[in-house]
């Protein structure tokens, strides 16, 4: 009787002796992450200039918009600050920033192709964008064309301004082959020339088209907005394939914003009314 | 026939006070319209169920009538006479008008704001207008696949295509008992008028509920926006108005202004209801009591006009479509405004198969060929509609008054037909 009670001390002495260690050690972070704990801060790359709604500058110069938003809500929920990497001029330019580390994450209406995904890894689209046309009134009602997006055989010869090293370059020579392409630095000035009757169309996300031509004046009266049918182009942030636990993370915030639809009044705000 | 027990009911004073005051009380009191406006618009239902029967019955019955008067084929030449003569002059002075007073250049940027909002506004509802019907989808439109459909739906070209084939049936079947079929037809057709008169005591009142709401409607900073625009059709509607009122005036033996208030209560009605299919009963009896023309003449005349001749349509498409190449700074060759003459009396015919507001999709048919986008013009029509519909309405009305005024002539002929046969 005696034995079985030092046995069983010992048992429990043992197990609470097995126990003892951890009480002396921290709770352990995976290192990509752990790195941003310990900066407080997130590093969130995107494009040099606006690109309303989702990045733009207000009128006191402060960033707003989608994507700014949706990365505030991110970095809130990871815990930590968060500052914005302006440097890139294009959008390979940020799959870079990404994949050299000098930025967290890219998050600037970015498409994942299978190219960029071979530098960089992608979350999970966090928005769907419909592709359409920016066209102008007058020359398609001259060369009856009733909807210029789905019509690519009658965009023959007419010109169509693209933003420079965007996916929409790819996107015109898959959809409108015949079309004359002309590259602009700046989406804003593509859409006056369309405007303007200087060219035929502007190529983009449907939102920023509509956007463009809610804050114009009388933009309405000459160019109109055609919706490329069965098109739709996927939104993710671009994650350096270094750091796979953050790429987790930010896998399950999205869906988890998905799921509870915490976005609503960000889209509701910011471009719910564009949508056609 | 007693047409209205109370005269004072259509008086033209107390009507023009129940619209006032319909008008004062939509504009101070918003909410108090919003509920009159739906006791107005059950009165345009009760105005409006007895006019599919009484068109059908007013040409079945009149038809069958006229076949067996000689003088049908010199008939039906003027009648297509003067109705393509009066939407061809129409076009054309809509046209002119359009293109002396250049309201296109003269709009301003709060104009083009508003329009162009709108079209931004219309394009996110609607995506994608561009499916607009041909002259095909019309005829085919015109010939019911099944009368019983097409009269359930209101689908008045089709009911009227099918009337006037079974009249002339019915005037070619060689039975007495033809006659007496005739005849119950214009039993009902009376008895149908008499529903009518009855609703009719509540004209002053109706006329009130249905222009509290019209008040409501009327958006000031839109109406000042297009404010040339909107003068210009009134001016010209006037103006078509008083050629009309000269017509009729010659044409009768009547002075001038007792000319003008023969006509007083379908002129009142049509104005009121914004509908001419409303004023359809008492054209009819206006025309027969106080202007003297043959009954089965009338009862032909008035359904068929106010289904086919509608120069205000024809008006209100010529001058927004130079309207519309005005503003986009496009300068018209001769042949391009003769085809805008042309195409705007057929878009204006083809546009009475269209019910609603959606009549103004044949805008197409004269934009479409010069080159111009339609977006603009629609939604100018759209906006404007409200506002001008009252004088097209009334100028609809009085032309085919006219209509049936003119064909009234035809008494020489008549005379010489008979004594030839």
């Amino acid at each position: 009787m005696r034995k079985n009670a030092k046995v069983l001390l010992y048992l429990l002495n043992f197990f609470f002796m097995g126990l003892w260690p951890s009480y002396g050690y921290a709770i352990s972070y995976p290192a990509d992450i752990e790195q941003i704990l310990n900066r407080k801060k997130l590093i969130v790359g995107i494009f040099s200039k606006d690109n309303p709604p989702f990045i733009m500058h207000d009128k006191a110069g402060h960033l707003s918009g989608y994507d700014i938003e949706l990365a505030k809500y991110l970095a809130e929920k990871l815990g930590v600050g968060i500052v914005f990497n302006q440097e890139a001029k294009t959008y390979d330019e940020m799959i870079d920033l990404v994949n050299q580390k000098k930025v967290d994450i890219a998050m600037s209406l970015i498409t994942p192709t299978l190219e960029r995904a071979q530098k960089v890894r992608f979350t999970r689209p966090y928005l769907y964008l419909h592709q359409a046309l920016l066209y102008n009134r007058l020359t398609a009602a001259k060369d009856k064309i009733t909807d210029p997006a789905n019509q690519p055989e009658k965009l023959a010869g007419l010109k169509m301004g693209l933003l420079k090293s965007s996916t929409y370059v790819q996107y015109s020579k898959q959809n409108f082959p015949n079309a004359d392409y002309v590259y602009y630095e700046n989406m804003a000035d593509v859409m006056n020339d369309v405007k303007q009757g200087k060219l035929f169309a502007a190529f983009s996300y449907q939102i920023a088209l509509a956007h463009w031509l809610d804050e114009q004046v009388d933009a309405g009266l000459y160019t109109g907005i055609s919706k490329l049918n069965d098109r739709v182009e996927p939104i993710a942030i671009a994650v350096s394939w270094e750091h796979p636990n953050l790429l987790a993370w930010f896998d399950l915030a999205l869906r988890l914003i998905d799921l509870e639809n915490k976005d609503a009044h960000l889209k509701n705000y910011y471009f719910a009314k564009y949508i056609l | 026939m007693v047409f209205v027990k109370k005269a004072w009911l259509t008086n033209p004073w107390v009507i023009i006070a129940s619209i006032f005051l319909g008008l004062v009380i939509g504009f101070n009191d918003p909410l108090l319209a919003k509920k009159l406006s739906a006791l107005g618009r059950l009165y345009l239902s009760l105005m409006g169920m007895c006019i599919l029967p009484i068109m059908i019955t007013a040409i079945l019955s009149s038809f069958g009538k006229l076949l067996r008067a000689s003088y049908i084929a010199d008939m039906l030449k003027r009648l297509t006479g003067f109705l393509v003569m009066g939407l061809l002059v129409t076009a054309i002075f809509g046209v002119l008008a359009a293109l002396i007073t250049k309201p296109g250049l003269m709009i301003n940027a709060q104009a083009k704001q508003l329009l162009s909002e709108k079209i931004i506004d219309t394009q996110m509802t609607a995506a994608g207008c561009s499916d607009c019907q041909n002259f095909m989808d019309f005829l085919t439109g015109m010939v019911p696949t099944n009368i019983f459909h097409a009269l359930s739906q209101g689908n008045n070209l089709a009911v009227l295509f099918f009337s006037i084939l079974l009249g002339v049936a019915l005037g070619l079947v060689p039975l007495a008992s033809a006659e007496k079929t005739l005849e119950n037809l214009h039993v009902f057709y009376l008895a149908l008028l008499k529903m009518v008169d009855w609703i009719m005591c509540g004209l002053p009142i109706g006329l009130c509920f249905l222009f509290t709401g019209y008040a409501t409607q009327i958006k000031w900073s839109e109406l000042t926006a297009l404010a040339n625009l909107v003068i210009l059709i009134y001016a010209s509607g006037l103006l078509l108005l008083i050629v009309c009122s000269l017509v009729i005036w010659r044409n009768s033996k009547l002075t001038y202004f007792k000319s003008i208030a023969v006509l007083k209560t379908p002129l009142l009605i049509g104005f009121g209801t914004c509908s001419s299919f409303a004023a359809i009963p008492t054209m009819i009896q206006s025309l027969e009591k106080n202007l003297h023309i043959e009954r089965n003449l009338v009862e032909l005349i008035i359904p068929l006009g106010v289904n086919l001749f509608r120069p205000a349509s024809i008006l209100r498409l010529a001058i927004v479509s130079i309207f519309v190449a005005q503003l986009y700074g496009q300068h018209l060759t001769l042949i391009q405004l003769a085809m805008v003459v042309v195409t705007s009396v057929l878009a204006g015919i083809a546009a009475s198969g269209v019910p609603g507001i959606a009549s103004v999709s044949v805008l197409a048919y004269v934009l479409q060929p010069l080159g111009l986008p339609t977006a603009l013009g629609t939604v100018l029509l759209i906006t404007i509609t409200p506002i001008i519909d009252p004088i097209l309405t009334l100028l609809n009305v009085y032309s085919t008054c006219t209509l049936g005024v003119l064909m009234k002539k035809k008494g020489k002929i008549q005379n010489y037909n008979e004594r030839a046969s």
